[in-house]
């Protein structure tokens, strides 16, 4: 199974990474792949790709701003939440999208 | 060494009543520093950030931070407080250890902001907390985050 992630903030300097932190920590834990996309001040990092994008069950889009080149994510299931709850509740997360997905 | 942070830049002993008191401080370490064309300016940048929501981070930990054009070059300061002050974290933990990002307006692309990112990163490694807390001096808590950019 593999996930995908984008991940912003506002300033662009602290939460956005620290959510990918989290995220790719809570991933890791249970086994899971995960790609994280970073949207922060310094640019797009670690951006994702057409094929990350097909082989992903969900994409989970932590963002307290919009996110760009959001029309790359339609048709595959979106999960929205606000990057707080990301770094907060990042467990949860990939345990609800394990849950849902898992074969 | 990466210039971003110094012993200048550090305190141990930060005594403040509130959170605000505790970025009043932190912001003249770096306006001390020189890093700020306009402590002001960028004070109000680090208020209204910290307005929007907190940026207690969990974990004791707490990371205010500005984009001004107030701020000539970027730079982190760091607190570790003797009494753990209210912050309004989502775990309800008081916090202990603080970091005050400054980062100019016109920064992207800039390095320093790479680096702002890799400290970010790393709050969450609870080694770095522990040594953080740990550490006996000013030198020892700049080496121990100097270490994650190397």
């Amino acid at each position: 199974m593999k996930i995908i992630a984008v991940t912003a903030c506002p300033t662009g300097v602290a939460h956005t990474y620290l959510a990918a932190e989290s995220l790719e920590k809570s991933a890791k834990k249970r086994g899971v792949e995960i790609k994280v996309e970073t949207q922060g001040s310094i640019g797009i990092e670690n951006e994702l790709t057409e094929k990350d994008i097909e082989s992903a069950v969900a994409v989970i889009i932590a963002a307290d701003v919009n996110i760009s080149k959001a029309d790359r994510f339609k048709g595959i299931p979106k999960l929205k939440l606000d990057v707080q709850k990301a770094i907060k509740h990042s467990d949860q997360i990939i345990d609800k999208i394990i849950d849902k997905f898992k074969e | 060494m990466n210039e971003i942070i110094n012993t200048n830049l550090i305190s141990l002993d930060l005594e403040a009543k509130n959170k605000e008191e505790i970025i009043r401080k932190m912001a003249k370490l770096i306006e001390k520093n020189g890093n700020l064309d306009s402590y002001d300016d960028y004070l109000e940048a680090v208020l209204t950030r910290e307005n929007k929501t907190s940026t207690g981070v969990g974990s004791e930990i707490s990371i205010p931070h500005g984009k001004s054009k107030g701020v000539k070059k970027a730079a982190v300061a760091f607190a570790r407080l003797d009494k753990a002050i209210d912050w309004e974290s989502f775990d309800d933990k008081k916090v202990k250890l603080v970091f005050l990002l400054a980062v100019p307006e016109a920064s992207k692309g800039n390095e320093h902001l790479k680096i702002l990112s890799t400290l970010s990163r790393n709050l969450l490694n609870d080694n770095f907390k522990k040594d953080l807390l740990n550490a006996e001096n000013k030198e020892k808590v700049n080496s121990i985050i100097q270490n994650i950019f190397a």
